[in-house]
């Protein structure tokens, strides 16, 4: 009972994460890179929360929560890092 | 002998990685992972230096904490500004091993707060950090006071 | 065989699901008003990411392994898809 509590408060911090993380992008005054920092919020510190979330919920999926927890964070890393590149490109 | 260890350790790896994908850890699976395994071509593992990584691995392990931490200070800044700084790259990575470059710009993308953008020359990253607007006003407003 | 027992969720779980959807029209609506060829793959990439975790979460709340492991396909699927766009947008 206890860990079905603290799993679904980790999993509505992940999707206050994501809500905060996702909003910036509609808003024009921002920078490309600052809109990339709030997305590296949303996208992989607000979904490793719900994948450890996840876990607690059911700990007999891990192998396929671990694959995706290090899936989603080296192609997000790579990702942006990408992107930065292209957007900082001297003209 | 060095060689040996290097191929051991590139298989005990790639089965690792075979046995999560499939998630079974029965006979016939892990004879299969193994035949994958070999048909994959090895690369030029003679140049892994395990003395570079092992400490780099050890580093990850303290950005859950750095993640969560520079998730807040991000939200507490309310007019962001860019700020682009330059960071050393870590000794281990110039020393030539490219893991262990891969680890450093990992390390540095990963949290929210910073983000590689360039490699400005062989030991110095270009990293992009947010900045709050009316933090570097006072600054710049004691600065001239100092003057 | 399917025990309908564990088919059925909960209501707590069905607003975390619509929560979820909610939240990743955003990006959708941030590409409908954006130029930027960058800034598009960014937010694509974003919207695949958060349908990739609806479906996740769905299948591990429903029970089934199944409906999981089609999420993670999806995730890492289409996300190197997006850096393969990107690394194409960087050569240009």
């Amino acid at each position: 009972m206890t860990i079905t509590f603290v799993s679904y408060a980790i999993l509505s911090l992940g999707l206050y994460f994501w809500i905060w993380g996702t909003l910036p992008i509609l808003n024009k005054e921002h920078s490309i890179f600052y809109k990339l920092h709030t997305l590296t919020v949303a996208d992989s510190v607000g979904s490793l929360l719900i994948v450890v979330a996840l876990f607690l919920l059911a700990p007999q999926y891990w192998p396929l929560l671990l694959v995706t927890a290090i899936s989603l964070s080296l192609w997000n890393t790579i990702f942006s890092y990408i992107l930065g590149n292209i957007s900082d490109r001297p003209s | 002998m060095a060689n040996f260890t290097r191929l051991t350790l590139v298989l005990l790896f790639r089965i690792t990685c075979w046995c999560l994908v499939t998630s079974s850890i029965e006979t016939t699976n892990l004879l299969t992972g193994l035949v994958v395994c070999l048909l994959i071509p090895f690369g030029d593992f003679r140049r892994l230096k395990m003395r570079a990584l092992i400490p780099e691995i050890l580093l990850i392990l303290r950005l859950p904490y750095d993640m969560i931490k520079e998730c807040f200070e991000l939200m507490l800044i309310n007019d962001p500004i860019d700020n682009f700084t330059e960071e050393k790259v870590n000794i281990r990575a110039t020393s030539g091993s490219k893991f262990a470059e891969f680890f450093d710009l990992f390390r540095i993308t990963f949290t929210p707060m910073s983000l590689v953008t360039r490699r400005e020359n062989s030991d110095v990253w270009r990293v992009h950090l947010v900045a709050s607007a009316s933090d570097v006003e006072t600054k710049v407003k004691s600065k001239e006071s100092d003057k | 065989m399917i025990n309908s027992a564990i088919a059925r969720l909960d209501s707590y779980q069905y607003i975390v699901i619509y929560v979820m959807l909610l939240i990743s029209l955003v990006p959708v609506l941030a590409v409908s008003r954006t130029n930027s060829t960058t800034e598009r793959i960014a937010y694509a990439s974003s919207f695949g990411n958060k349908l990739a975790f609806i479906i996740i979460s769905f299948g591990i709340f429903r029970g089934d392994w199944m409906i999981g492991c089609i999420g993670a396909f999806i995730l890492i699927v289409g996300d190197a898809g997006m850096l393969i766009l990107s690394l194409l947008e960087m050569r240009i």
